[in-house]
Formats: C-alpha cells, structure tokens, sequence
C-alpha cells in the first residue's frame, strides 16, 4: 500500500560465482525498476529500452513515467516479437514496479506481451505455491518492511535446489525509499546460504 | 526578433554602397580574387551596381499580440484579433492567437499564422496521444516541456512563434511560461509577446514584478498579489494602450480567464487604426 517490493530468488551455478552478480533487478527511472524472470540477457535488453523510454517521457513532459504506461510500453515491445518473423519472442517476464503519479503499481509483462497489474504476483517454478502464499497478505494494511519479510519466507520455503549455493534479490520503491527504486537495504535480507 | 532576412548580394568592390565610383565597363566580368578575367555576355543592371541577388523567405510575420498574468487560482491571457499582411490588413477578427489546449492550459501565440495553426495542430495531436497512452490530460508543467522539446525539434527551420503557455499547475494557481522561437522557456507570474511586447513587457513589470524599484522615501516595492478582476483589468489597459502606439495591434482583444472552476471568455473593442 506504500509501495512496491520485488524479491528473486538467484541459484548460483557454482560456489566460485560472486553472489552479487547476475543482477536482476534493475531501475528503469529513478521512480521505476524491473525484476527479469527468465533470460538474463533479454531482460537486460528491456531494461535498457525501457530506460530510453523513460528518459523520453522526461525530456518530453517533465514528468516520471506512469506505471500503467510502462507495462503497456514495454507489452508492445514484446508483444512485436511474437508477431515478426524475423524475430523470437522474449525469454523473459518482467516484473515492472513503480511508484510514480499513478500510485504504486506493480506489472507484470510475460513473453506474449500482456501486461497485467497485480496486488501481488509471483513467476517461476514455485509460482503455484507462491501465489497461494500471497493470497493471504492483506493488501490494504501490508506495508513494505513485512512484505520484504514475507516474500522471503516464501521464497526459501519454494527453494528447491537445496545442494546449490543461493541467495535473494530484492528491491522496492516505497515511502520509506523516498519513491526511489533501489535494492532493499541488506539487513532485511537473510545471509546468502553459502553451502555447497 | 531579426530573423531570416532579404538576401542582397551586391557586387562591384571599386564601389561605395550608393554606387557611387569606377565606372564599370559592361560586358567585363570583374576579375576576382583567385580566377583570371573572362569576357561574359553583358548582364542588364541597374547603373553603378552589380548583380543583385533576391532571396525568397518561407517567413511572414502577421503581427499582433498576446499577453498573460497569472496569480494565485487564476491566470488570464489575451491577445489581439487583428491579423496583419504587408502594410494591410488580413483580417480584423482572427481567433487563432489564442488556443485551448487542455482544459488547464491554454496556448497563446505571435508570429506566422501559418506557423501557428501548425504548431497547434502539432499539440493537439501530442496531446491526444498522450491521453491514450496515459489516460488522462497532460499536466501544464508537462505540456511546457513538450512546446519545449517541439520547437526545439524543429532547431535548423524554426516555427516562426513566439509563444505562451499559460496554465493552472498542480495546486490550481496560475503560471505563464514564455517562449523563445527554438523552445527557450521559463515559468513566471506573466508573459508577453508579439509586436507590443515592448510596450506591455515593461508595463507588467512595473505594475506587478517591481524589481529595483522605490516608492516615496525610497521603501523597496512588493511584487503585486493581484486578485482576478485587478488583473483582467491591468491587461485590458495594457491592451488599450498597446493599441495606441502599435499599429498592428488593434480591432479587438480576446480573454481567456483560466481558474479551477473553469474557463471564461470576455472581448474588449480597440482602436481599428
């Protein structure tokens, strides 16, 4: 109700990779970010467009980019690669969240090019047992800390690769960040599990 | 504004300007700097001048002014209905200075009617799109930067406009910004514009700004906090009295009177010489 929280769940290949990379979760403006699931490098193509579309809403109007505008933004973007043929489609779902005139909003944009906002959504492998999970958090008094809190708890409950090392991304845009889209502060987050 | 202006190329360098020298021999071309003489066929001139080169200009300047003031839950802007041609005149009764672009902002132009109806067009279309896409009307500080980035866009063949966006912002108080041709702009409590902008610029200054100046005993001056009817009345003298010196402002002034509960419109005969 005071913003948006994005949580991924990042399985390192190995012990040797460093745990803060693979960035997923990227600022698109300063009132907006993505969270990629999927394919890495399509998500980080998106974001960078979504980053010129951004810039030019400011240069244009002066004025942030509206939630609703950028999901829709980047479905067509997408959405182009399903129907070109010279094209294939995107590997990714993005998870758009921002907090900018419209109120905080989340998005989420799969490969097809739907875009559809969420009270709370979830994407991957443990989405069925996520979302029953989510189902039960009262959207209306929720704030950002226990969302955090929350998300984390069920994303080490859907965690299933239990041999390999992991940890958790997050971010957020809220009232607490001042409306700017950044990684949740690291003491809210549990110590990446480095067992092998 | 010295804009695209008459190209005249003039040449014969044994010459003062009004002609007045060597006699030139028809016939000869004059030897110029890097290039030997040669015999071209003799070109009618006028006597004592060289060819003369006329340029066309895309431009025209129709003439006429506008003018806002803005203040807290309102702001006004005017401008004339005369539309001038070249020592005559097009129309007495010309609307398109003035042009409601959302229902908060409103777009007052000088310059090429031309020019204007286009950059109109131009907006509303800007705007329209950005309704789809956003699903609602451009806030005014929005629609300043996109007059902004629009003339801007056009840099190298600028619309011949000299523009105001006048607006409620997001508090519902008044603000007016002025444009240069290319899209230079800045919010401010008035704005004037078009060929009396000389006579009403200082005007406002004086009556509503007053910067540097001194009452009796020497007490520094307060900008004005005017109300509504305070300002429509400045600008209705201000108009009366740019008809007086301009000749090409005249027949008649049109108002807009902009506050949150909506938008009013009011006419003001001028002098029609």
């Amino acid at each position: 109700v005071d913003g948006v929280v994005v949580v991924a769940e990042k399985v390192h290949g190995s012990r040797m990779m460093e745990p803060s990379s693979g960035q997923r979760c990227h600022a698109v403006d300063k009132q907006a970010g993505v969270c990629i699931a999927g394919h890495l490098p399509d998500g980080r193509s998106l974001v960078t467009d979504l980053r010129q579309d951004c810039a030019e809403e400011r240069a244009n109007f002066d004025t942030p980019m509206r939630g609703a505008a950028l999901a829709h933004r980047l479905g067509s973007r997408m959405h182009q690669n399903t129907a070109n043929g010279w094209y294939r489609p995107y590997g990714v779902s993005m998870l758009v969240a921002s907090y900018s005139d419209d109120g905080p909003q989340l998005q989420v944009v799969d490969p097809s090019g739907t875009a559809l906002g969420y009270y709370a959504c979830a994407v991957g492998h443990g989405k069925t047992v996520a979302k029953t999970h989510l189902e039960k958090i009262d959207f209306a008094t929720v704030t950002c800390r226990e969302a955090v809190a929350k998300a984390v708890e069920i994303i080490s409950e859907v965690h299933e690769a239990k041999h390999k090392t992991w940890n958790i991304e997050a971010a957020w845009v809220c009232d607490e960040s001042k409306h700017k889209f950044v990684h949740v502060p690291a003491d809210l987050l549990p110590p990446p599990n480095t067992k092998a | 504004h010295s804009f695209c202006t008459l190209l005249v190329v003039s040449v014969g360098s044994d010459m003062d300007y009004y002609g007045n020298g060597a006699p030139r021999v028809h016939g000869k071309a004059m030897r110029s700097n890097n290039v030997d003489a040669v015999d071209f066929p003799a070109i009618p001139t006028p006597k004592g001048h060289g060819p003369i080169q006329h340029q066309w200009s895309p431009y025209d300047d129709n003439g006429g002014t506008a003018a806002a003031v803005a203040g807290k839950g309102f702001v006004i802007v005017g401008a004339d209905t005369r539309l001038n041609g070249n020592f005559n005149f097009l129309s007495r009764d010309d609307g398109s200075k003035l042009h409601k672009l959302t229902d908060t902002t409103i777009l007052a132009s000088t310059g090429m009617q031309g020019d204007r109806l286009q950059l109109q067009k131009v907006l509303e279309h800007r705007i329209t799109w950005y309704e789809h896409t956003n699903g609602k009307p451009p806030k005014t500080a929005a629609l300043a930067q996109l007059l902004s980035t629009v003339l801007y866009g056009r840099r190298h063949f600028p619309y011949y406009t000299f523009n105001i966006v006048a607006g409620l912002d997001a508090n519902g108080d008044g603000v007016c910004y002025s444009y240069d041709a290319v899209g230079c702009t800045e919010p401010l409590n008035y704005g004037t514009t078009g060929s009396a902008s000389s006579f009403i610029e200082p005007l406002m200054d004086c009556l509503i700004r007053k910067p540097n100046q001194r009452g009796a005993g020497g007490t520094v001056q307060a900008p004005a906090d005017m109300t509504v009817d305070e300002a429509l009345e400045m600008l209705k003298n201000a108009f009366t009295s740019a008809a007086e010196r301009d000749v090409h402002t005249g027949d008649s002034a049109r108002f807009y009177i902009l506050t949150p509960e909506g938008c009013r419109e009011e006419v003001l005969p001028l002098r029609q010489d």
